[in-house]
This record gives C-alpha cells, structure tokens and sequence, in this order.
C-alpha cells in the first residue's frame, strides 16, 4: 500500500490511481473506457476487496453502454439440481416427454430409390500457400488471390481493368464461365424416396431456413425456402409465412392466394386475415378488406394495426368513389409499408383456433398430409410456467364467457351491492390481501345467497360458483388448502367440469402431499381443455411424485379419473336444481364432445390415423349415441388396414341408425379389404338402394364384383390344378401382378409345398409397400410353418416381427381351427429363427402394440385352437412383452 | 441484482466422467442417444454410445479398437442407417455400423492423424451426393464418397516443395444444389481457405494469424451465408460470406472470448444466427449474430458485404480443462453434448432459445 501511495498508481493498472476507485469519482466520471478500466481494477482485487462499489461502478457502466464487454462475468457451472425444484422438473420432464416421443417415432420406416448423384470424378487441387491458382507476376499474394475471385464474377470487368494478367489466367477461368452456373434453388424439394418422417424434418428444417432468411431480410430467399417447405408439406404456418413474404415482397395477387388457402385451413386465423386485408388493399380490392378487417376487429377489438387498416381503407373508399384514385393508392401504399414493418414472424404454427365450420362428418377424400412441426423440434417445454400468476380471480369472468358460450339464457346481472362487494374483493386480491379479499367473497356470497333466496326464479348458480372459485383462490394464496378443496367442490358441483376450479384444487390436494387426487384433478382439467399448460405441468409433476413413492406401477393406485369427473353429481336438494344441472351437464359434455371430434377431424386430414382414433375412442366414451364418431373411426381403421376393427365400428353405427349410407359404405370397404365379397356387395346394394347416385358406391361396387369373380375363378383353378398337376393357366385375369402372384401362389399350394430359401428371401425384400400385409401373407402362406426359421435365417428384423404379428391376426379372424393353429404356429416358429432375440428387443411402441395385439387375439382364440394358455404366456415373454 | 429472466441459461443437466480421453462426441440422429470418440490410456480408440434417460445417463454400447479415434460424424449418412464416419490417429477413415459395432468402410485416407471430419448430403441437410471430408496433419485435405473406396474424389494438398501445414479444421458448405458445394480449411499457421469444389478452386483464402481451430458455416445446405473461424489465443471472427468483393474479400468482424483458445464453433442447427464457442479453460459462450440494416453496400459499382454485431448472451463455466467437442441435438432444440479433457462428459439444457 506504501508504495501506492507514493506513486499514486494503483497495484492493478498503470492508468488508475487510487483516488479514482472512490463512488463519487465513478459518479463524475463520463469516460467509458476509463469506467471500463477502474471496473477491471476493482476487480482484480488487487487494491482491496469492495463489493458495493463494483456494483455501483457495474451499474454506472450498464447506465453508459449495456453492452460492454467489461460487464461479461464468468458464471459458473448451473447444474439441473441447482435450480428451483420447479424448473429443474420442467428440465427433467422435458426430456423424459421427448425421449419417449422420439423412440417411438423411431418406427421403421424404410425407403427405396433415393437419386443421388453419381461419383464426383477424382480430381487435386495443388493449393498451398502460394496458390497455384494464383497470379505468380503479381506484386502481392493477397490480392492476387482475391484477383482469382474477382475473375470468376466479374469477368468483363476485369478484362478491361487487368489487361496483361489476362492471357495467363484466362485457360483457367474460362470454364467456369462458359457453363451455366446453376445458382437458383428449386422451388420444390425433390421428396421421392423420403419416408415421412424425413419429409417432416425436411420441411420444418426449410421452414426455419425461410424464418431465418426473413430475418435477414432477404425475402427472395424466404420465399424459396417456405415455397420447398410447402411442396414437402402443406401446413397452414408456412404458407401464412409465404404469405407474408410476398407481401414484403409487394406480390400482392399471390399473396392474397396463399391467405384464401390459410384461411381455408384455418378460418379464424387472424393473422392471415390481416394480411390479406393488406394484400387486397394494394390490389384496390377495399370492400372486401374491409369485411376482412372487420373480422379481425370483431374478434380483437383492440389491434390497432386493423383499425389503422381500416381507416386507410376507408379513406380510400371514399376517395375512390370521389374519382380521385390515383392519390389514394399512394397514400394507401405508405401506411401499408408502415404496418408491415410491424407485423412480426411467425415462427410456429398458431394455436389452433376452434373451427367455425362444424362438419358432421369426415369426408371421404381425406388429404393425407403430414402433421406440422412435431413437438419434438420445438422445444417448448423448456419455457417456465410460474404457477400462480395465472390464477388470480380477475381472469375468472373471462375463463366464465369463454366456457359457456352456447349456454342459451345468459346468468342474470349480479346484484349491485354484490358486484361492489366483489370488485373490492378483487382489489384486495390484486394486491396481495388474500384474507382480506376471502372475506368479502363470503360476504358477497351471502348477500347473494339471500337475493337468491328473495327471488328464486333468477338462477344465480354461476355467480354462486364465480365466487366461490374467486375464493376458492384466496383459499389457495392463503395456504388454507382445506377451504380452498371445500370451495372448488362447492363450484364443481354448481357448474361441473370447471378447468379453473379443478387446478386449483388440484394446486390444493398436491399441497397436502394427496398427490393421487391432484394428478386425477390435473387430469380431469387436461381433458376438458388440453392446452391448459398448468394442467399438463402439474400433472406432469404429480406424476412424477407419484412415481417416486409407488414406482412404476404408480397408475395402479389411482382409482380412475371417471370419479373426480363425475363427482359433481352429488344429490341435491331441490329436484329442479338437478335438471338445470343436468342440461348444463349435458351442454358441457355437447362441447367436450364436439372439440374431441374436431380434434379428431383435424387429425385425419393431417394422416395422424392413430390419434384420431384416440379422439374419436374419448368422443365415444362421452357420447356413446353419436354416430359420427364410430363412423369417422372407421374410417381412420380403414385407413390403418384394420378392417375388422372398422367392421365392429360400422355394425354398431348401422344398430342405432340403420340407414346410416357411410357406415355401410365403409363397412363394404372393410369387408372387401377382408375378401368377403358377399358382405360387401350386400352392403353396397344398401347404399345404393337408398341413394342410387352414389358414385363412389358404384364404383365400388364394380371393384368388388370383379374381386369376387377373380376369387371364384382362382379357387376353380386351384381345384383343377389338384386333379391335374400341369401349370395353370390365369391368362384371363387382367391384374398383371395379380396374375403373377396367384400363379405363384396356385402353383406352390398344390405342386411344391416348400419354398427355397433364396426364393422367400427375394420375394419378401421385393414387396412394396412395405405395409401391404395381404401380400406379405401370400408368401408365407406358402411356407410351413416349421420351415420359417430356417427361410427367414438371420435377416430377423423388427418390421419382419410386426409383419408376421399382423398375417397371424389374419388367419385368426377366420376363427377356424386350421388357421388359428398357423397363427400362432407362425408366431412361435418365429421365435425361434436367429437374431430373433436380438430384433425383438428393438421393437418400437407401435410395433410392440402390434404384436401383442396379435397375442391377445390367439389368447382370445384359445378355445379353437390347439395350444394352451401357458404356450401363449411362453410366447409372451418371448416377444418381450 | 435483478436478474434477466427472458436470457438463455445453461444447465448442466447430467454429467459422467470417463476412465479415457474424449475427443469428439456427435448425437446419433432421431434418438435419444449419443456417441464419443476417443483414445484408452493405452493407446486403443473407444466408441461409445450412451442413451440419456431423465436423470441418469446409460452406457448402451462400447467397444474398443486397435487406434484412438480423434473426430466423427453423421452427417453423410442416411437418416436410416445412421453410420458414424470416424477419423483416427493414424490417418484411417471408416464408418461404423454401430447397431453392430463393425466398420463398413476403411480406408487409409492420411499418413498422419485425422484432425477433423465432416459430412454433407445425409440426413436430410445439403443437396447431392453424401460426401465426407478430412484434414490430417499430413497437410492434405480429401473429400471421400463412400461409394468409390480406393480414392478420394477431390484432394486439396499443398504443392510441391511447399511446407506441409498441419490442417486442424474443415467444414463443408454451399451445399443448396446437387452441383455447388464447397469445403473451408483452417490450418495451424492460421491459414483459411475456401475450396470450390464444384470448379475445383480456390475461391478464397486469408490468414488469421493465429493457428485456426475451428470453422463452420452457419447452416451447410444454403448459399454460403456466414463463416466463424476461431483461434488460438481466444479469437474468433465472423465472415458475411454471402458478397465477396474483388479487393478486400468478405466482411468479418473480430471477438475476443474466453481468454484463452477458441476450440469450438457450433452453430445451433435450428437457428443459423445463434452459436456456442468452448474455450480452453472450460467455458462456454453462446452467441447471436445480429445482421445489419442493408447487408450489401455498392462501393464503386462493386457490391461490398457489410457485418453486422455480435449478441453476447450467455456463458457457463462446466469444466477446468478445455471443451474439445460440442455437438447440438438436431431433433431438441437446445439440448446439446460435450466432452472435455477433464474425461468427463456432459449433457447441456440451453433454455429459452426459441425466445432469443
């Protein structure tokens, strides 16, 4: 410190001195380089060891230049458990949820025929550091090399600039400029040999090459990259982005296109609506961007960039109609430019908004589409939600308008005194006096109680319930779980499947470590709206409790989510309550059944098959005498190549409604798939006889037929080939495939039971599709079943596995004793081919469904069959399961 | 200190030491997998592949072989097969079939060691062939198809009589095409070269000053956008690659990270403007470039790129020695791998990168 002292330096830096580490001097100082250097002082820690002032010198740099980098801190490691335990299992839980989601998208899909280029031809470039590229005459090395550069671009140029240079470079560059230089990109991606799953990756992979470029501004280039995201797969998100980017790139006619067919996708998607008020403006198009506009404006009262719009719109109308054109659409091109430098990207496809268009019924051209960007790629559930914020009372008469829009008498007016009470009460709860505000929530609820009492003709059940669930709130901020618990039952049994009550007494019963009741009330609010992110949060956490104390067998414990759901329909008093409360009820369950089969719907048109199923399956469980959800998942079985199913669904539609023309239809479609062509032609004589117009019935019809007949024939010429060992003739049947299949087929059934090894191999890799069982099961069909081992040798694969699971579900429905025998022939015999063990261990979810759904059937199939319930156990744990 | 709660953190989600030296680790594609590269005390290389599961990470499969492996990728191959392409210490290339743990491909492709590898054309990023590229020690930087297995099917070595430079780094790019396509270099005496490989040039070069350990492009499978070289001596640089003018070359600018060197560049592959340096005293920046107003200028009739600024947004401190290889999960954004010198492995969470 002496020495300090003497040269009046600090120890640190040679440029500060002491007198300079001092507040009031940081405070006067304006330098930021010197600010920068007294932080660096400081420090080091070499002149002492003062805390407050770093931070007060920190906060005066900030003050001058946030960005400076002598405000960079090391931070040190973060682990996951370091972090509040809420955070931590959000992490955790993420990557569990993606975990599992990417295993089982893992399936095994398995692509032919990709057209890659052909080898590169072997060249060597000698580069060193003198370049031989490179001008040797040349005064400097660097230029020289860029020289090179500038020749490849700007030839003309640089003929004029370097005339002497150009005799020695020219053989070298010449080529390059004499062929066409490919520099465009196509506007398609070239998608043959993709399975689906790429397709999506390569999609949203594009998608966020044309966000990115967007950002950049360079909307040239966006345009490209969102036009090749669409070819791979038309997602309303995308083309919404393509449509901005026209915009910006004032092409206003296709960017009026792409928001009619976002619109048609989605039609309350706000966004599009706007831009193609945007566009329609610019193409003098006013009246309808007016009703544009006022669409937006109905639904978001309060954006400004549509009233903006408008006015300008509107201006112009009046304009236009005063003859004065010319003026306006300039002054309309100037406000546009305006409202669009404010629009912002989307980046992710937005929330759907519940459809307008209420369709009955799937139609039967259904788009097979890939979905949008999976979850997987988004990364959402990193984002923390903080539990309470979103529970305050305030919301409460929104979340109220929202849940019970179809309600036909709105609620009666809460009685002014009540109301005052209440607002007061929402005041204290705004800021922070829960108690205080529980309190006038009880008083409120017993003035109201005694209006209720006064005039019983008004039904104040939902005021009643609002606050009660208002209270219930406080309950919860309070800490006062058992009150809180006694007030959302209280709402509950008022109103039924309240999403806010059943959180917050979800939030409750997790409070009192009851982690059983809080997961089944999470689970209960998820299945009344799933996008509730606190829903799917806490049950999430719940479950994870739930797992730790039971382990893995935790769902056991629950007693099933039915009760909580139903628990509201407590007896009650008066006997008119109870049908109010039924017809809310119902109207509750209309909704919760219309959006599950919305979902549903929506899910078929992407090719989501499986998850509609699951939709429709929760429709049905809630509205089992809707005849929509069985026939819209026959169709999704259909789609999935599971006729029988689809036949069960179709039978029961056709019992509650029996003229119903699509379950019919489609259980002909099923039946055919099945090869039983009298059910089926009976089906479509149904059809046709209560519409004789339908066309695709007629062509059905005519499809079936011809089946019938080919199977008729084919079964003559198989008889014949008993009698008479000579090689058949099919030469009448027109199916050239077809032909040689059943040629094969008849051939080997009658002349030469087995098949050589070489020959199966061959015929089973030359099947396409990968999924067509049917024909997968012609070839085995011609092989005994003690021979599989042997034919299949080591090529065991989980697709193999999955594919023979599914021929022995075949022969099961036949339900004969022969057949069901080979199914689980088939299946055992398998077992026991090499690399059995190993392919089995690596089958995916879906593949695993499939092969036990196959050994649940033989279990089904014991009786018929000659093999005991203990072989089927064997098999079994032999397939893993 | 009120603390921004809206930045990107990084969390050491799961961590596990090792008895060997890492080198390089590479996520394995639609999976919840990844596998490191690396070298046993006694000489011998180690492959092994870990599954993550929510709190632990499981050693799914290992094996060992005759020579320690320094870089690996998946990035030629096909989104099914998903076979790791490995550079080892004594110039020998192969691909590995690891459902089995046996190499398809094998090839002596250098005299000395392979210092890094990369591949374009598979898993869906980059038009045309699957293509993988190498630079060893030897000096020579070689493309590889696999499908042609004697030869590589371009080399770029330095010319006769020249001195051998020690190539640490390559990365390939301009891949938006099945023609266009080109491979950068980094070299120890802080050489950058970019190589054309569809005319088979040199398009450009420069020299940093300092030995380059690392370059990458943002994203290999668009019209070359941007370039990140770092060095030693705790510099990185960023090119606007997209407009090169004929005298001064691309726009770059220049960041001091880390104090010490820069071993690392990886590019978040679901947003090119957004990157992780690792340092060599076990420290992690996270980056975003942020482009400027125009792009381009015209200086003389001659467009001229013009660079934009660097975003510091986060950093983290995971180890005491330097990170050495960093790779980002394609299928979870913000999940990433690394291995450090320290023989320890790390699993990252960077949050909120969907919000920068």
């Amino acid at each position: 410190m002496a020495a300090t002292l003497f040269n009046g330096t600090s120890n640190s830096s040679n440029d500060i001195t002491i007198d300079m580490l001092d507040y009031q001097y940081i405070d006067n100082c304006s330098n930021i380089k010197e600010l920068e250097k007294i932080l660096r002082a400081l420090r080091s820690g070499k002149d002492g060891y003062y805390p407050h002032l770093i931070s007060h010198c920190e906060d005066k740099v900030r003050g001058m230049n946030p960005t400076s980098k002598a405000l960079r801190k090391l931070n040190p490691i973060t682990r996951t458990k370091d972090l509040p335990a809420d955070e931590a299992e959000v992490i955790t839980n993420g990557i569990g949820e993606w975990k599992n989601e990417i295993h089982s998208n893992a399936s095994d899909d398995q692509v032919n025929g990709c057209n890659i280029p052909p080898v590169r031809q072997t060249t060597t470039l000698k580069a060193g550091t003198k370049s031989t590229v490179t001008n040797p005459s040349s005064k400097s090395q660097r230029i020289r090399s860029y020289d090179y550069k500038a020749w490849d671009k700007f030839d003309a140029d640089k003929e004029c600039e370097n005339a002497e240079k150009q005799p020695q470079e020219k053989p070298r560059t010449t080529p390059t400029s004499k062929i066409h230089r490919n520099k465009k990109m196509s506007d398609k991606v070239d998608a043959t040999g993709l399975s689906e799953y790429e397709m999506l990756v390569r999609a949203t992979s594009e998608k966020d090459k044309g966000n990115e470029a967007f950002k950049s501004a360079d909307f040239e280039a966006a345009l490209t990259y969102y036009s090749r995201s669409i070819s791979l797969s038309r997602t309303a998100a995308s083309i919404n982005n393509r449509a901005l980017a026209y915009i910006r790139l004032q092409r206003w006619k296709e960017a009026e296109s792409d928001c009619n067919e976002v619109l048609q996708l989605e039609p309350d998607n706000l966004k599009a609506r706007l831009r193609r008020a945007t566009a329609r403006k610019e193409l003098l198009k006013y009246i309808e961007a007016k009703n544009d506009l006022s669409f937006v404006l109905d639904k978001e009262p309060h954006n400004t960039r549509a009233s903006k719009i408008l006015e300008e719109v509107e201006q112009n109308l009046s304009k236009s109609s005063s003859g004065d054109a010319s003026q306006s659409s300039r002054t309309g091109r100037k406000m546009m430019i305006a409202e669009v430098s404010s629009d912002e990207e989307e980046t992710d496809p937005p929330t759907a908004n519940h459809c307008e268009i209420k369709e009955k019924d799937v139609p039967d051209t259904v788009q097979s589409e890939v979905a949008p960007i999976s979850a997987t790629v988004n990364g959402d559930d990193t984002e923390k939600v903080s539990k309470d914020d979103k529970v305050g009372p305030g919301d409460v008469e929104t979340t109220f308008a929202a849940e019970e829009p179809h309600v036909e008498q709105p609620p009666p007016e809460m009685p002014q005194s009540v109301l005052k009470i209440k607002n007061s009460g929402k005041e204290l709860f705004l800021s922070g006096q829960y108690a205080d505000a529980a309190q006038l929530y009880t008083k409120a609820l017993n003035t109201l109680q005694a209006c209720a009492d006064k005039s019983p003709d008004l039904d104040h059940s939902c005021n009643i319930a609002l606050l009660y669930n208002n209270r219930a709130a406080c309950h919860l901020k309070v800490g006062d779980d058992k009150a809180c618990i006694a007030d959302c039952n209280e709402v509950l049994i008022l109103k039924g499947m309240d999403t806010k009550a059943l959180i917050r007494r979800a939030y409750a019963f997790e409070h009192m470590e009851k982690y059983q009741q809080a997961y089944l009330d999470f689970r209960s609010a998820q299945t009344v709206d799933w996008s509730i992110k606190q829903a799917q949060d806490g049950a999430n956490r719940v479950a994870s409790h739930l797992r730790d104390i039971h382990g893995p067998k935790w769902k056991s414990v629950l007693t099933g989510d039915r009760m909580i759901v139903t628990q509201h329909q407590k007896t009650t008093n008066s006997n008119q309550e109870e049908a109010d409360r039924e017809k809310k009820k119902e109207e509750i369950r209309r909704n919760l059944f219309d959006s599950l089969k919305n979902n549903g719907n929506t899910e078929v048109k992407k090719g989501n098959f499986e998850k509609a199923v699951e939709c429709y399956t929760k429709s049905m469980n809630i509205c089992p005498d809707e005849i929509a959800s069985y026939t819209n998942r026959a169709l999704c079985y259909l789609k999935l190549n599971k006729p029988v199913s689809a036949i069960e669904d179709c039978t029961e539609a056709i019992k509650r409604d029996p003229k119903n023309i699509k379950a019919m239809f489609r259980r002909a479609q099923a039946n055919k798939n099945l090869k039983k062509y009298k059910q089926a032609l009976d089906d479509l004589n149904k059809v046709l006889q209560l519409e004789p117009e339908n066309k695709s019935a007629h062509a059905e019809l005519m499809v079936s037929k011809d089946a019938a007949k080919k199977e008729k024939k084919r079964k003559i010429i198989i008889e014949d080939a008993d009698s008479d060992e000579e090689a058949v003739n099919i030469s009448e049947n027109n199916g050239k495939e077809d032909t040689g299949k059943e040629e094969v087929q008849s051939k080997l059934e009658n002349i030469k039971p087995t098949v050589e090894l070489e020959e199966f191999g061959n015929a089973w890799n030359a099947v396409q599709p990968k999924h067509a069982v049917s024909t997968y099961k012609m070839i085995l069909d011609r092989v005994p079943v003690k021979n599989i081992p042997e034919l299949v040798t080591n090529k065991t694969t989980d697709h193999m596995i999955v594919t023979f699971a599914k021929i022995a579900r075949y022969h099961l429905i036949a339900g004969v004793k022969e057949e069901v025998d080979r199914a689980y022939g088939i299946l055992s015999s398998l077992s026991l081919a090499q690399r059995f063990n190993m392919a089995a261990m690596f089958l995916s979810k879906p593949d695993k469904k499939h092969v036990s759904a196959a050994i649940d059937d033989l279990e089904a199939a014991l009786d018929t069959g000659s093999f005991t319930k203990a072989d089927v156990e064997n098999l079994r744990v032999t397939y893993m399961l | 200190q009120p603390v921004k709660m809206d930045k990107p953190q990084i969390i050491t989600h799961l961590e596990k030491g090792m008895n060997h030296t890492l080198y390089d680790c590479k996520w394995i594609p639609r999976s919840a997998r990844f596998v490191t590269l690396g070298s046993h005390p006694r000489g011998t290389g180690a492959i092994n592949v870990f599954e993550i599961n929510q709190r632990e990470l499981q050693l799914v499969k290992e094996c060992e072989t005759p020579t320690s492996f320094k870089c690996g990728t998946f990035a030629a191959s096909s989104l099914q097969a998903r076979n790791l392409a490995t550079g080892d210490f004594k110039g020998k290339l192969s691909v590995w079939d690891l459902e089995n743990m046996k190499s398809t491909f094998d090839v002596d492709a250098h005299s000395e060691i392979i210092n890094a590898i990369d591949g374009v054309g598979g898993l869906g990023i980059g038009e045309g062939a699957p293509e993988l590229v190498t630079g060893s020690r030897d000096g020579a930087v070689k493309v590889w198809d696999v499908r042609q297995k004697d030869a590589p099917v371009a080399c770029m070595v330095p010319e006769e009589g020249e001195g051998k430079r020690d190539c640490w780094s390559v990365a390939f790019g301009d891949a938006y095409n099945s023609e266009e396509r080109c491979v950068c270099a980094g070299y120890d005496n802080g050489d950058v070269k970019m190589f054309d490989l569809r005319t088979m040039s040199l398009k450009w070069e420069t020299n940093v000053k300092n030995g380059v350990c690392c370059v990458e492009f943002d994203r290999k499978d668009i019209p070359k956008n941007k370039l990140v070289v770092s060095s030693l001596e705790g510099k990185f640089k960023v090119f606007d690659v997209r407009t090169q003018h004929p005298k001064s070359g691309f726009a770059s600018l220049s960041e001091n990270a880390h104090k010490s060197t820069v071993w690392l560049v990886r590019h978040l592959p679901q947003n090119r403007d957004l990157f992780m340096t690792t340092g060599g005293s076990g420290s992690l920046s996270l980056w975003k470039y942020e482009y400027p107003p125009k792009r381009v200028k015209e200086e003389d009739g001659v467009s001229k790129g013009v660079i934009g600024s660097l975003q510091y947004l986060q950093n983290s401190t995971i180890s005491t020695q330097p990170v050495c290889g960093l790779d980002w999960s394609p299928d979870k954004l913000g999940l990433c791998v690394t291995v450090s010198f320290d023989q320890a492995l790390r699993v990252l969470i960077v949050t909120k990168l969907n919000r920068v």
